[in-house]
């Protein structure tokens, strides 16, 4: 699986013009969707935070998908609803059998996330937007600080401070300034 | 940089050394190792529809050259076959276990594509509880993205993504290594992710392997209190610096690094992403990789003075390679365009984003034949500049930063030498059958051994099938069947990079013959003939009734011209032979009665009024003879035929010029309206003098298409029938040829 950096955006701009732009999906999306939240936003039909209750994978027209049920805390976009079901390409039957698309995130029960998602598609499954980029794990402290890691590896732990425990991080952003963010782009996309 | 004593624990780590090995996909469920059970017969079949942005066809070459790429990795047994049934590259259902499929998604059909998904292309894998791999199918972002095999800007280049998605399709998961084909993020502008890595080479060896290899063994742990470093990036370097083979320490924080030649290597450990001290993200980080792994990056980048030597297929031990706490020091991040080229023989200026990349730090590349000028530092960004001597060979380099403390930051692979970008001047011949068959020679600079060369849908391979890389300026090969039209000649080099001369050789189809002129010749040959028509290859030969007509003369694509040799009166089979043996047909018909032939036309010069009485003089005239000025002299159609012609006799005709519509040379045709005999002479007479409309249009033959149509056949008939009717009107204005006399 392909993504674009960040870095290639503006040059994909420059050099192809109406060409690129006249693909709603082209530039906007790598430059978007490679890392930065407000682009991760824009692509977004459903922003949620909430508690991963279950994943159950099913087979559908050929493919295996799997329904996570949310816990909803908050919701950025999207109608807002207690418990949400969302199916994202990939997972594991019980029989052991699965499918997976390399690059995608890795969402456990139990875990608490914020998800970026794209609108439903025509089978009502969503992908989650710039792939493993869509995905945030939100860790809370005991104080309540949280803090967001974009990390596939497992459980992450945290102290009492909020702070990770060594090794156990990568990508750490402060939660207050990624939800900071995502207002911001909001607002901007109200804007529009 | 502080170095770290190994410890030495040969035996026990041998035991546990940790059976991940490079980084393959996973199950998510139990982490087996996702694979084909019958790797030596991976089938694979690319979609024939492609991409909109494509017309040619040419993705089915691109992703051909993609395969033949991983096809080519030493020392495993897995191998992708292209099923290239008709009836299966017409298939789209990529859902269905029985296809693993090439596709390009051009309306998000499989719901994979959503607008500003940012995914370029995905592959689905579908795999078993153990692990294998039951299907696997390649979909290319259409309806998002435009793609390209010729390198339009701003598009991305279908090789570049193709091969990547291949090593997913084959089980590799992304590699760390910022300039390995399964670096994680793709650019349009870079091509050199069609040439696998090292790395992937040894993640083949590892998951297929064909042969046995030398092996380093060991584990990963914290200098600070002995704990295990899981998820650790541990990287073989071989002797001349270059980055050779990388895993990824298990959970154990023991490794494995597989697939080794014979050699001699230094090891190192560097953290796969930023640690905890934040700054720039990395190039690649455990978000990169699709799941299952524990990666830990608490610590600092470490080299080890200790070189591995490795005489066979031996398991040579590391020991414990120790790693002390993480420094504020990254070198690389995901804004960085990978991989960075740095090119044999020139000098560049590389620019490295990261943190804490301050004034006091010095940088060092592995390679220590690279010249590295004085670096600029700017804290999140380094620039500096490298010289590659003449004759290094293409390969990955590290870059490895260290701060005035001895903390250091380690880029993996992240500079990628290459030859020289080879350049294509000229195709020669320029062009040839599609039939193939055609020898042709390719000039140019920077041929290296090893090369592709790809002409319209066909690849041909240095050393295979008589294609050679004779010289750095010189390719030879023998085309094979292609597809028709105007294609460009590419020369791809083997890290990826290409010459391109577009449109430089044309692949002509059948030859066709449009027109006979004349249509008619004596029987004892010697008639000049021309033949107009389309896709006429140089070489090619004529036959009138199976004879050889002997030397002829190419006068582009849609005209030939010879002479004939004798032959049997009546219409004969004329066949025009392009090189490689397509074949046109058309009729020439021998007569009797020799050929008309124009010597001269007095007076030489006319009004250009018209009305005067000229006397042409030759040989063969016959009362059937026109006469006719300004015909085509390739096809002896059109022209202005003269009024009142007078047969005087066998060398003399005399006839009153037509107005002409302009002053000048012009020729004269003698044509035999009932046998088709005809003869031209260019400028026999000046048209001078002004007034005088325009004249009239005659034809005095009937243009011989071939091979015969219907349409033809009626064509031809219209224009027997208007020569009739011409005929018949001047017979009612001429006066008979024994009255004028």
């Amino acid at each position: 699986m392909r993504l674009l950096p960040f870095a290639a955006t503006a040059l994909i701009v420059g050099l192809a013009g109406v060409a690129i732009v006249s693909r709603p999906g082209g530039v906007v999306a790598g430059t978007a969707l490679r890392m930065e939240v407000p682009e991760l936003v824009r692509g977004s039909d459903l922003i949620v935070e909430g508690r991963v209750l279950s994943g159950e994978a099913f087979e559908s027209d050929g493919r295996i998908e799997t329904e996570y049920l949310i816990e909803v805390e908050r919701t950025f976009v999207g109608e807002d609803q207690p418990y949400r079901a969302v199916r994202i390409p990939g997972g594991v039957l019980p029989d052991g059998s699965g499918m997976m698309l390399a690059g995608m995130p890795r969402i456990t029960p139990g875990e608490t996330a914020l998800l970026f998602l794209s609108e439903a598609g025509a089978t009502g499954v969503r992908m989650p937007v710039g792939l493993a980029q869509g995905k945030f794990q939100v860790l809370e402290a005991e104080s309540g600080a949280k803090t967001l890691v974009r990390d596939s590896s497992g459980v992450t732990l945290v102290d009492r401070s909020g702070a990770l425990h060594r090794g156990e991080g990568r990508s750490v952003l402060g939660y207050a300034q990624v939800t900071a963010e995502i207002e911001a782009a909001l607002a901007a996309r109200r804007a529009r | 940089m502080r170095l770290k004593t190994a410890l030495a624990l040969p035996a026990a780590l041998a035991l546990t050394a940790g059976v991940l090995a490079h980084v393959p996909l996973v199950h998510p469920s139990n982490g087996k190792v996702l694979h084909w059970s019958s790797p030596s017969n991976v089938g694979i079949v690319i979609n024939s529809a492609g991409s909109d942005d494509i017309a040619d066809g040419s993705h089915e070459t691109a992703m051909r050259l993609a395969i033949e790429e991983w096809n080519a990795a030493t020392g495993t047994n897995a191998t992708l076959v292209e099923n290239t049934s008709t009836l299966e590259q017409a298939r789209t259902d990529w859902t269905s276990s029985s296809i693993h499929l090439v596709i390009f998604d051009e309306t998000n059909s499989s719901g994979y594509f959503p607008a500003w998904s940012g995914t370029v292309a995905i592959t689905p894998i579908w795999f078993f509880s153990n692990g294998t791999i039951s299907d696997a199918d390649i979909l290319f972002n259409g309806s998002g993205f435009q793609f390209t095999t010729s390198g339009d800007p701003g598009h991305f280049d279908v090789g570049d993504v193709g091969t990547h998605e291949l090593g997913h399709l084959l089980g590799l998961d992304h590699t760390a290594w910022a300039g390995g084909t399964m670096y994680p993020f793709v650019d349009p502008t870079v091509s050199l992710h069609r040439s696998i890595s090292r790395d992937e080479i040894s993640g083949l060896r590892d998951a297929y392997p064909s042969a046995s290899f030398g092996e380093i063994t060991g584990s990963v742990r914290r200098l600070s209190d002995n704990s295990v470093v899981r998820g650790a990036h541990v990287v073989a370097r071989d002797a001349s610096g270059r980055t050779a083979a990388s895993i990824l320490s298990t959970n154990s924080g023991a490794f494995t690094i597989r697939g080794l030649d014979a050699g001699t290597y230094d090891v190192y450990v560097a953290p796969l992403g930023n640690g905890l001290s934040g700054g720039s993200d990395a190039p690649v980080d455990a978000s990169n990789l699709t799941s299952w792994f524990t990666i830990e990056t608490d610590f600092e980048a470490e080299d080890y003075p200790t070189s591995f030597t490795i005489t066979g297929t031996e398991t040579v031990a590391a020991g414990t390679l120790l790693v002390d706490a993480d420094v504020s020091l990254n070198l690389g991040t995901e804004s960085d365009r990978y991989p960075m080229r740095i090119i044999e023989g020139m000098s560049q200026t590389v620019v490295i984003r990261g943190s804490g990349l301050n004034p006091t730090s010095t940088l060092t590349v592995s390679d220590p034949d690279l010249i590295i000028g004085t670096p600029m530092w700017f804290g999140s960004q380094v620039s500096f500049q490298v010289t590659v001597p003449v004759g290094e060979a293409a390969g990955h380099v590290d870059v490895i930063a260290t701060n005035a403390f001895g903390e250091q930051s380690i880029l993996t692979a992240g500079l990628e030498i290459t030859p020289p970008t080879p350049s294509v001047s000229s195709v020669s011949p320029t062009m040839g059958a599609t039939a193939g068959g055609t020898s042709l020679t390719i000039t140019g600079t920077g041929f290296k051994p090893g090369a592709r060369i790809v002409v319209g849908d066909q690849i041909y391979t240095d050393g295979v099938a008589g294609t050679v890389v004779a010289s750095p300026t010189t390719i030879t090969l023998t085309t094979n069947s292609m597809l028709e039209g105007t294609h460009d000649v590419v020369v791809i080099d083997a890290t990826g990079i290409e010459g391109r001369l577009v449109g430089a050789y044309q692949a002509l189809a059948m030859p066709m013959i449009a027109t006979v002129f004349p249509a008619a010749g004596v029987q004892s040959g010697a008639t000049d003939v021309i033949l107009n028509g389309a896709d006429f290859l140089p070489g090619a030969t004529v036959s009138i009734d199976g004879v050889d007509q002997g030397a002829v003369t190419w006068m582009g694509a849609s005209r030939l011209a010879f002479t004939t040799t004798p032959g049997a009166t009546g219409a004969q089979v004329l066949e025009v032979v392009n090189p490689g043996g397509a074949l046109a047909s058309s009729v020439f018909t021998y007569v009797a009665q020799p050929d008309p032939v124009v010597l001269g036309v007095t007076p030489s010069t006319v009004a250009r009024s018209g009305g005067e009485l000229v006397t042409v003089t030759g040989t063969g005239f016959t009362p059937t003879s026109l006469l006719f000025f300004d015909a085509d002299p390739d096809t002896g159609v059109g022209g202005i035929q003269a009024e009142s012609v007078m047969y005087i006799d066998a060398n003399t005709m005399q006839a009153y010029t037509p107005q002409f519509s302009s002053t000048g040379d012009t020729n004269v045709l003698v044509a035999d309206m009932i046998t088709s005999q005809a003869s031209l002479r260019e400028d026999a007479v000046t048209v001078s003098g002004g007034g005088g409309g325009g004249g009239g249009g005659g034809c005095y033959m009937v243009p011989v298409d071939g091979p015969p149509r219907a349409s033809g056949i009626a064509r031809g008939a219209w224009w027997m029938l208007a020569v009739l009717a011409l005929c018949l009107l001047r017979a009612k204005r001429v006066p008979a040829r024994d009255a004028i006399a």
